[in-house]
């Protein structure tokens, strides 16, 4: 029977062209073998002796289920054969299969397997190729070891977004399981936000394949069975197998470096900020030094031009002071000898005459004499009072207590004569000179002795402090200075009294001014309460 | 002690100082002889015995007014008590003057006393009287005369 299905084409090519027949058969790269309803073996090629080593003599007319099938597979074999008898269903028909095979040498292996049913001249028989495809099964293994043993997720899908391997480190990432995950659309592993995009990025990748990370300059999210997100890098990369193009996409955690890009970023934003605020501050002290080194460039050229004027003053003082020096002395030396000589030799003349001369004579004599007098006394206050104005002045702490006590001392005998009470109690001490303090007291206090009324003078020395330094008052109980006259009071040798009422060449209170002056203050009368005079002048407190 | 005659060698350039120290000492108990020359050349001249004043004798006292023509009262002073046989005549300074700076200068460059000139003729007259007194009969001068 089995002739007749394979007579007629072996036969037929026998008698016409057996050797064709024969030669297309044993060339098949497949196992090609026929089996009969019964499940015996009908035809063997050349191929299928080398895959099972069974000879076409030795196994034609045998059953497939007692040569290659494993025993582990024969009743479903026969199972599955009777089932297709009587139903005309077989599940495993017309389909590419793998299952497993039995050598002739007892050793199994795997196969790759299509059997196609043949009605042929109301016979049916079963065509089966058969591929021998330990080869594939190891490169299988091996890439299912690799994929397995990669150190990050491994996810394989196919064309159509399915997945078809997973890896361990995929379960544990994701928290599905492998059954869970095999044959499922990738894009469940997807976060919703960008699932709609996802199958285009796909298609885009399989029209144009190539290894290359995904989502370039995107953040990549993957979606873990939980609902929680985690952050990832996910690496594609094309494979081209005979069953198609696949995707193996090798997918990393990136949250511990996400957590130290976002601590480097904190950490480099903060230095940056530090920068930033310490650049600010450099700049502004370098700001504030240049401003500094601005002010004190013109300082310094301010300085120096203070001090070319200063110098330019100094000399220019110095000349005066030089040219001032020579008056002085001429003034003290030799303006004072002719006086001299007026009024020694009236003297001795009046003394020689003095029998010989009237009253008027010896009259007019004692005019030239208190006029050269009063000349000479004329020309030592200018000197004194130049002097005030020029003299070096040395500034030292000076307590003005004790000033005002020698002040008096020098006054002592008038102080008597008039008996005058001088009230001065807690005046400051202040940088002052010692002898132009002096001085002024003693001007003051002389000047209220002087100008005197009836009753024994009484002289209140105050002082007070100010802001910027001290303001002193000196009062007396005399006859008081007109107001109209206070504008001329502290001018050189202008006098308010006629000469023969008060003696003196008016300089005291202009010495005064210029000492008072020289310490930085200045000097005025005020009313005072009731009658007498009221002086007032400031001290700077330094 | 006998009236001795004292000699005193005034040194001005001013005859009318010349005359009022002459007037004074007219007036004074003293017996005093005046010789006065003019200017400080003239009187180092005069205690050296030199041309004209070669029968010149030593002064018991000298007079010396600071500001003068030629050798002026300093020099004077700095060459006298420079000078071993003269240094020991006391000199003092009579003058116009009351700068300090003179004032120190002279008593550093060996002057006995310095005395400023009153304007006053009475007082100027006491003074000078006072001087001659004072150098003639309260202080002990060397015995120079015999020497």
């Amino acid at each position: 029977m089995t002739f007749r299905f394979w007579s007629p084409l072996r036969k037929n090519h026998k008698e016409n062209n057996e050797d064709w027949v024969s030669r297309v058969l044993d060339a098949a790269l497949d196992a090609i073998i026929q089996i009969d309803d019964q499940g015996r073996v009908i035809e063997w090629n050349k191929n299928a002796e080398v895959v099972f080593g069974w000879k076409r003599e030795e196994i034609l007319g045998m059953f497939l289920s007692e040569t290659i099938v494993p025993a582990q597979h024969r009743e479903a074999h026969k199972k599955g054969l009777r089932h297709y008898l009587l139903t005309g269903e077989g599940p495993v028909l017309n389909k590419r299969i793998e299952i497993t095979a039995l050598h002739r040498s007892g050793k199994e292996f795997p196969v790759e397997l299509a059997i196609t049913p043949v009605h042929l001249a109301g016979k049916l028989i079963f065509n089966a190729f058969l591929r021998d495809i330990t080869g594939h099964k190891r490169a299988e293994e091996r890439f299912r070891l690799v994929v397995e043993s990669a150190p990050n997720a491994m996810v394989m899908i196919d064309q159509t977004g399915r997945v078809v391997l997973v890896s361990a480190q995929t379960e544990k990432l994701f928290g599905y399981s492998r059954q869970e995950l095999i044959g499922k659309p990738i894009e469940m592993l997807v976060p919703g936000r960008f699932r709609p995009q996802h199958p285009g990025y796909r298609d885009d990748f399989f029209a144009k394949p190539q290894i290359r990370p995904m989502g370039a300059g995107r953040d990549l999210y993957g979606l873990r069975k939980d609902g929680t997100e985690v952050p990832i890098e996910i690496g594609l990369n094309p494979i081209k197998t005979e069953e198609g193009a696949f995707v193996l996409a090798a997918v990393v955690d990136i949250t511990p470096r996400k957590a130290f890009e976002n601590q480097t970023r904190d950490f480099t934003k903060n230095l940056e900020e530090q920068v930033k605020q310490r650049t600010l501050e450099i700049n502004r002290q370098r700001v504030a030094a240049l401003n500094i080194m601005e002010d004190a460039n013109e300082a310094k050229k301010g300085l120096e031009k203070s001090e070319r004027e200063e110098k330019r003053r100094g000399e220019e003082l110095a000349r005066s002071n030089k040219e001032l020096e020579q008056f002085a002395y001429v003034a003290s030396h030799d303006l004072q000898e002719p006086i001299r000589k007026i009024v020694g030799f009236t003297q001795l003349l009046a003394g020689d005459f003095e029998d010989k001369l009237g009253h008027e004579s010896r009259v007019h004599m004692d005019f030239i004499v208190d006029g050269a007098k009063r000349m000479q006394a004329l020309i030592q206050d200018l000197l004194q009072y130049s002097r005030t104005g020029t003299a070096k002045l040395i500034f030292r702490a000076t307590d003005l207590n004790a000033v005002v006590a020698e002040a008096l001392s020098n006054l002592e005998l008038r102080v008597k004569e008039t008996q005058a009470e001088v009230i001065y109690k807690d005046l400051p001490t202040l940088k002052a000179n010692k002898i132009f303090m002096v001085s002024l007291f003693q001007n003051l206090i002389g000047n209220s002795l002087k100008f005197r009324s009836e009753e024994a003078p009484r002289i209140e020395i105050d002082a007070k402090k100010t802001d910027e330094g001290y303001e002193f008052t000196v009062t007396d109980n005399g006859i008081g200075i007109d107001p109209q006259f206070a504008g001329r009071l502290f001018v050189i040798f202008q006098r308010l009294h006629p000469k023969d009422q008060y003696e003196g060449t008016g300089i005291g209170l202009a010495v005064c001014k210029r000492i008072v002056e020289r310490h930085g203050g200045r000097i005025w009368i005020e009313p005072g309460k009731g009658k007498g005079s009221m002086f007032k002048f400031t001290l700077l407190g330094r | 002690m006998s009236p001795e005659i004292i000699k005193v060698l005034l040194v001005e350039d001013d005859l009318g100082d010349v005359e009022l120290v002459k007037q004074s000492l007219k007036r004074s108990k003293l017996h005093v002889d005046l010789d006065c020359v003019i200017d400080g050349q003239e009187c180092l001249d005069y205690l050296r015995r030199v041309g004209k004043y070669k029968d010149a004798s030593k002064p018991d006292l000298i007079l010396l007014d600071l500001n003068m023509p030629k050798k002026d009262g300093r020099q004077v002073l700095l060459e006298i008590k420079a000078d071993p046989p003269l240094r020991r005549i006391p000199v003092v300074v009579l003058t116009t003057s009351e700068s300090d700076v003179d004032i120190l200068k002279s008593y550093d460059l060996g002057a006995n006393c310095y005395v400023t000139k009153p304007v006053d003729f009475h007082q100027f007259s006491k003074i000078v009287n006072e001087i001659a007194e004072f150098w003639f009969t309260v202080v002990k001068l060397p015995d120079h005369r015999g020497a």
